[in-house]
């Protein structure tokens, strides 16, 4: 085999060696960072299904401008550490079913499963479900804390 | 109605921080109505160590710092926190088991000390009054009522009740609703 062939294949080794390990690298980091899933099955058959890498929310909470978000008044701020704690504690806490409210055509039902927080609403023939890794709802808790209040006018 | 929830409620919130040591604990809430022929439930589910870090944060009208201020005004009667220690202090000096009584217009609430517990029954006059059953732990009712003036110290009864075994707390029948809040081990009791 000539140089020239060798140097090519072993070019072509470390492109495939370097483009396998970025996609499990990718793969990975998606797998811990989880995803946001949004299932939705109207009555009438639409259906909708999106399933998002979460490190591309977590990636663009990062990049919102905390001190640039500004509230009117105290009233929502000062709930915030409430929402905090709230999260906190849903973190910490080992899986459950949260709320559940089942009125005949409508349930709702809020649970924490897998580190994963879902919510699901059925009503007449409409179903929504949305389920949110628990990191990427504790980073929007954080969030919070940089959100600037203006005074009420 | 609204004042005996109130009290049920007012007495649940007294009783599920006390409960925040064990965090194993789950503080239980079952709401079920009948709406014509379809039942309608709201259940929820939460440690009541996470109860008793949340109350602090909430700072509404009537509650702060964990500590919850009462005062009914009804048909010109005031009922408040002063009220409830002279019920109080009137049930223990009675015998177990024997049950103060006071009665209000349409209404008649009972309280007796049964062993370690203080159990109200409030009942409303004819046969579709409600009845709402309420079982506490007496040494936080005492820690519930040490605050001053019109208020219930939660944290007073956090702490003295901090080891409180499971079982119910609360119960109230009204026609086609009724209301259990009770606390127990199990993350999805149903």
């Amino acid at each position: 085999m000539s140089s020239g062939a060798r140097l090519t294949i072993a070019v072509l080794l470390v492109a495939v060696t370097s483009v396998g390990i970025v996609a499990a690298a990718a793969a990975a980091f998606v797998h811990y960072t989880g995803t946001v899933d949004i299932e939705v099955h109207e009555r009438d058959g639409n259906d909708i299904s999106l399933t998002i890498p979460a490190s591309i929310a977590q990636a663009a909470i990062a990049c919102l401008p905390g001190e640039a978000m500004v509230l009117d008044g105290a009233e929502a701020a000062r709930w915030f550490p409430l929402v905090e704690t709230v999260v906190r504690r849903v973190d910490r806490m080992p899986d459950a079913v949260l709320v559940e409210v089942d009125d005949g055509d409508e349930n709702v039902r809020v649970e924490k499963r897998n580190g994963r927080l879902t919510v699901h609403v059925r009503s007449g023939g409409d179903d929504v479900r949305i389920g949110v890794p628990m990191q990427l709802v504790r980073q929007v808790a954080a969030k919070l804390r940089s959100v600037r209040v203006a005074p009420a006018v | 109605m609204a004042r005996k929830t109130t009290i049920g409620l007012l007495l649940l919130l007294a009783t599920t921080p006390v409960l925040a040591a064990g965090d194993d604990l789950w503080l239980h809430v079952r709401v079920e109505e009948r709406k014509g022929d379809r039942p309608a439930t709201v259940k929820v589910n939460v440690p009541v160590s996470m109860v008793a870090e949340i109350l602090p944060h909430i700072d509404a009208e009537g509650m702060q710092g964990g500590k919850i201020r009462i005062r009914w005004d009804r048909e010109g009667m005031t009922t408040d926190a002063a009220d409830l220690r002279a019920i109080l202090a009137a049930v223990k000096k009675s015998k177990d088991g024997e049950f103060v009584t006071v009665e209000e217009a349409g209404e008649t609430v009972r309280v007796a000390k049964r062993g370690d517990y203080l159990l109200v029954e409030v009942a409303e006059d004819g046969e579709d009054g409600s009845q709402v059953d309420v079982k506490l732990p007496l040494r936080a009712a005492d820690a519930l009522f040490a605050a001053e003036g019109e208020t219930l110290d939660l944290v007073a009864a956090l702490r003295i009740l901090a080891d409180r075994p499971e079982g119910e707390l609360v119960t109230v029948r009204d026609g086609d609703e009724s209301i259990r809040i009770w606390i127990d081990s199990n993350p999805s009791a149903n």
